[in-house]
């Protein structure tokens, strides 16, 4: 299994369908089934062309919508054996001319409707980029075979955003993707005839499970339109999805339009959430939707690639395994290893809460062109073997191996000396006001030494501040119960689908003076 | 709930939006895809079902709906007010 060889390259597994079941279905899009060998004779066209292109760059970008335009190129780069940097045509242009100055790429692969887009993005460039369009005037497919590429070099690279401002880029090696292919593609025993979803943006991580686990194993790609993508129901039913994986803020607004009834989603065999704390009242009436799927929460920052933990709901047991109210993000992929560590960098005792780190073939050799920093994440622990990328993320573990998250260290406030873990006010938010949108904002807003919190609920919450106020004061010492609550229609969202903790901070301090007194601030 | 009244309800929701767009409340028709102006993507589109609930005082239950028949303000209130 360990040499297969389909998980050697980004491309191979997908490269292998074309040539052993090229009829198949590869990708059902906008009412067109595209089977492997037509959509290799699309993604083809950019791999000849780059491989007509003089020189080898490493590297080459894309700027195209979510949908069979990216889909192609990004194959086709992988298939050249080249990595691929996607760039959202959804993002400011400064920030995708940013990002590509920084990935050193000469060429853009551009998407139909990019195209004056890409010209204002490289407008700017002292070394301008050259831009192959996605048109009739490439080469023809080659032959399907796959490309020659190191375990080393780069598979894609993503950016992130930084805790310094500046977008941080995060290469991901042909090893290191293959190391979570080869693991997801048969813990989820995907298979052809599988019909998957495809939720999550190109510049995502997830979404190279959603493309590349699907190919690897035949299956067919099914991308939820942008129109749907939150209300994604009927798509899901419609569609006979087999396999979902989003971010749980997608059921979240699922749960909202009232569409998680009991038994909604028959076809469903497995349900995957990644991203964000997964409330168990939500992974609950999922399961509950979907009674014949396999339902897990999975972890992993972007520098471990895809996803590294994962926890298997189970009806029965999973609630009371809950902590705060959010389901735990469970035990490490097999061949990976982890410790929990104190503030000083030594590992602490089981149960103890620490920060985690991470170590194993899915893990990052470090930052794209940042020593310093990567020297900071990615470190030796004392009496362990190898190399640790250093989360962030605050967990604990127990004696059975199960991690449980617990919040961000930098999420860590202190209210009048006391630590407070905002996440854990959010849990009693949650559950005093009956929604999954809750955040705890440390107040007065960017104050260094905040004197206390204030909550922002979205959502449909029936509860009155007094009830929730009150079911915080029920669970919380009096210096963690948020001094007042500001409701919305809805909270901030991130471009990943992330609840937006700056973006909600950043909205109460424009509509709610720091001034405000603590009875008048409430929005009708 | 009468469409004009949902339509004037709207274009003070989105209005920040519209004034990005360049659009005035005379271009928001009730049979104007809001989607496709640019008004709302699919989280705006939540926010707004969410903001309607709360002003109509109505629970909307998008069980068996087509989520395209929602994107005007017309199909919202036909909707909202279908029978049942």
């Amino acid at each position: 299994m360990a040499s297969d060889a389909r998980f050697d390259s980004l491309a191979g597994g997908f490269l292998a369908n074309v040539r052993s079941s090229p009829a198949a279905p590869a990708l059902e899009t906008g009412g067109e089934l595209w089977s492997y060998a037509e959509l290799w004779g699309r993604a083809g066209r950019v791999t000849a062309q780059l491989l007509a292109l003089a020189g080898d760059e490493p590297l080459v970008a894309v700027l195209a919508s979510r949908g069979l335009e990216a889909y192609a190129a990004i194959l086709g780069i992988a298939a050249a054996g080249r990595g691929y940097v996607p760039l959202n045509p959804k993002f400011p242009r400064e920030r995708l001319a940013i990002m590509l100055a920084a990935s050193g790429c000469r060429t853009l692969v551009v998407g139909a409707d990019c195209g004056a887009l890409a010209r204002e993005v490289v407008a700017g460039s002292p070394h301008p980029p050259s831009l192959v369009a996605l048109d009739d005037a490439l080469p023809p497919a080659p032959p399907p075979l796959d490309p020659s590429v190191s375990p080393e070099a780069t598979a894609y690279l993503l950016f992130t955003s930084g805790s310094t401002g500046q977008p941080k880029g995060v290469p991901i090696s042909n090893a290191n993707v293959g190391a979570y292919l080869r693991y997801a593609t048969s813990r989820y025993d995907v298979r052809p005839g599988d019909r998957c979803s495809q939720t999550f943006d190109l510049t995502f991580d997830l979404s190279v499970h959603d493309l590349f686990v699907c190919w690897a194993a035949g299956a067919t790609l099914c991308p939820v339109p942008d129109r749907q993508l939150m209300l994604p129901a009927q798509f899901l039913k419609q569609q006979r999805l087999t396999a979902w994986f989003s971010v749980p803020s997608v059921a979240a607004a699922l749960a909202r339009a009232r569409l998680l009834k009991p038994a909604s989603f028959p076809s469903l065999r497995l349900a995957l959430f990644c991203g964000e704390p997964l409330p168990a009242t939500l992974a609950a009436d999922f399961q509950a939707a979907a009674p014949g799927a396999i339902l897990e929460n999975l972890y992993g920052p972007t520098e471990t690639t895809i996803a590294i933990t994962r926890y298997r709901w189970s009806a029965a047991d999973s609630p009371s395994a809950c902590v705060h109210g959010i389901v735990p993000i469970g035990e490490m992929f097999d061949e990976h290893a982890c410790v929990v560590v104190s503030d000083a960098g030594t590992p602490v005792g089981v149960g103890e809460p620490g920060e985690l780190c991470l170590s194993g073939p899915q893990v990052a050799r470090g930052y794209w062109n940042d020593p310093e920093r990567s020297a900071l994440s990615f470190t030796p622990i004392e009496g362990r073997a190898g190399v640790f990328y250093r989360t962030g993320d605050r967990v604990r573990q127990d004696a059975k191996g199960c991690l449980y998250y617990l919040g961000r260290r930098d999420h860590q406030v202190k209210i009048g000396g006391f630590r407070v873990e905002l996440q854990e006010v959010e849990a009693a938010l949650r559950l005093g006001a009956g929604t999954d949108q809750a955040v705890a904002v440390p107040w007065p807003i960017g104050d260094t030494n905040p004197s206390s919190l204030v909550a922002a609920l979205g959502g449909a919450s029936v509860a009155s501040d007094a009830r929730v106020l009150e079911a915080c004061r029920a669970r919380l010492p009096a210096y963690m119960v948020p001094r007042q609550i500001f409701r919305f229609p809805e909270l901030a969202l991130n471009a990943n689908g992330k609840l937006d903790r700056r973006a909600v901070a950043q909205r109460l301090q424009a509509e709610r003076p720091v001034a405000a007194a603590p009875d008048e601030g409430r929005k009708a | 709930m009468k469409v004009d009244e949902l339509q004037g309800f709207v274009v003070a929701e989105l209005g920040p939006r519209m004034e990005r767009l360049d659009l005035t409340s005379a271009d928001v028709t009730p049979d104007l895809d809001l989607f496709s102006a640019g008004l709302v993507d699919s989280m705006g589109f939540m926010e707004l079902l969410a903001a309607i609930e709360k002003r109509f005082g109505v629970e909307i239950d998008l069980d068996g709906v087509d989520p395209e028949t929602l994107y005007s303000i017309e199909g919202l209130a036909r909707h909202v007010n279908r029978p049942g």
